[in-house]
């Protein structure tokens, strides 16, 4: 798995988002076309058989349909991460691809999040409804979340809803889950989640959920093992408009590896590991060391972006007499 | 006086039963308590005799002991170089 970064241009504003950062390659707004082909073919070398865009906002690319079409003709599949405000030249290569070939993972817009937006959302629904995903992010706990399930009837998604915590940016400033919070987010997505199968609606999760957040018994009445929650903080691999790559966008800042330098994504994946393998002791919370899930080697302690967040430094000159002689 | 600063680029994490101390160049290093107790008031800018009062009340040590482990902490950080 790897996602490519198209460009950096998004049409909505969310709070939380993470794929914004101060990484010198991501100040430039958009990847050309050489680049995304010579990154495109690198990723089949690498035996990918999908191909994930996002952005920014993916569709607003200049040659967004050139690019979806690129990735058809080599024979991989598409799945565009989106805002859902798509441009009406987007909408035709979107329109025209197999179902089978493309899928659009969509940041929904919760009912009264941005009023302006949503019925912009709901008409990209109604046209392309069976190849959405729809996807929902958590900034704040007591969202409800069951407002989703009447649009899988609605609007014929696909079967699935993507459900992720926003994550606070190593070194950055966006709003992100409180750790303090998880707990309370994880009854809620129980309830949602016993709703949503009985509808037969499956629950994917994004990276850093972790098993203490769930009421116990939840994690086996929502089918759910470590590796769905627990233990998904690794490289996501994220290549930049520029052709460099981070390990994910809550670690941008941490550092960015040249592509080009690897022979393939494996390869580069795993150098991040190995960089990112001091830091591990981290984790979110301070209960972490006397953690079963954790001593079992179900749960890796965590976001390593939120867990770098609980380091504090001393930069501002505390001092400590010695004793005296 | 002489005094001892936290070494720039120390970073620490709060643990149940410890702290987690990351050095300037990664490695990382860990102290149980109650010597993490004196970290924590040392960061917080504690002189010696508040320090050594407080460890008194933390760890149920008399004066004597307190100043004893104080001093040796303190002494340790700075051979590892958590401490300058």
């Amino acid at each position: 798995m790897a996602n490519i970064a198209l460009n950096t241009v998004c049409n909505r504003s969310c709070s939380y988002c993470f794929a914004v950062n101060d990484h010198e390659q991501h100040k430039q707004k958009e990847m050309s076309l050489e680049e995304f082909t010579s990154t495109l073919r690198w990723l089949k070398g690498s035996g990918m058989k999908e191909v994930r865009l996002l952005g920014g906002e993916p569709t607003l690319h200049s040659r967004f349909n050139e690019i979806v079409e690129l990735v058809l003709d080599e024979g991989m599949n598409a799945l565009i991460f989106s805002g859902g405000i798509i441009p009406a030249r987007a909408m035709e290569v979107l329109i025209a691809a197999p179902a089978n070939r493309l899928s659009l993972l969509i940041n929904v817009i919760r009912p009264g999040e941005e009023a302006r937006l949503e019925k912009i959302q709901q008409q990209l629904f109604a046209q392309l409804g069976p190849k959405i995903i729809p996807g929902i992010n958590i900034p704040v706990p007591g969202i409800d979340l069951h407002f989703i399930l009447d649009w899988f009837q609605s609007y014929n998604f696909q079967k699935t809803v993507r459900l992720g915590i926003a994550h606070p940016i190593y070194r950055g400033n966006n709003q992100f889950l409180h750790p303090r919070h998880y707990r309370e987010v994880g009854r809620r997505v129980t309830e949602f989640g016993e709703a949503a199968q009985a509808r037969g609606i499956h629950l994917e999760f994004d990276c850093g959920w972790v098993p203490c957040m769930f009421p116990e018994g939840a994690m086996s009445k929502l089918n759910l093992t470590p590796n769905d929650v627990g233990l998904r903080c690794n490289p996501i691999v994220d290549i930049l408009p520029g052709g460099d790559a981070i390990s994910c966008f809550a670690l941008a800042n941490l550092e960015a590896l040249s592509v080009r330098e690897f022979q393939n994504v494996g390869e580069l994946r795993q150098r991040f590991t190995v960089l990112q393998e001091p830091d591990r002791p981290l984790t979110l919370f301070r209960e972490c060391d006397a953690c079963a899930w954790r001593a079992r080697g179900e749960c890796s302690g965590g976001c390593l972006s939120g867990s770098l967040r609980r380091l504090r430094s001393k930069n501002r000159g505390v001092e400590q007499v010695d004793p005296p002689k | 006086m002489r005094t001892v600063k936290i070494t720039p680029g120390v970073e620490w994490s709060v643990e149940r039963y410890e702290l987690l101390l990351r050095k300037p160049g990664g490695e990382f290093d860990r102290i149980g308590y109650p010597q993490a107790a004196i970290w924590d008031l040392l960061s917080r800018n504690y002189d010696w005799n508040e320090t050594v009062k407080m460890m008194v009340h933390i760890a149920g040590l008399n004066a004597e002991s307190a100043e004893a482990l104080v001093a040796e902490s303190i002494q340790t950080w700075k051979a590892k170089g958590l401490l300058i």
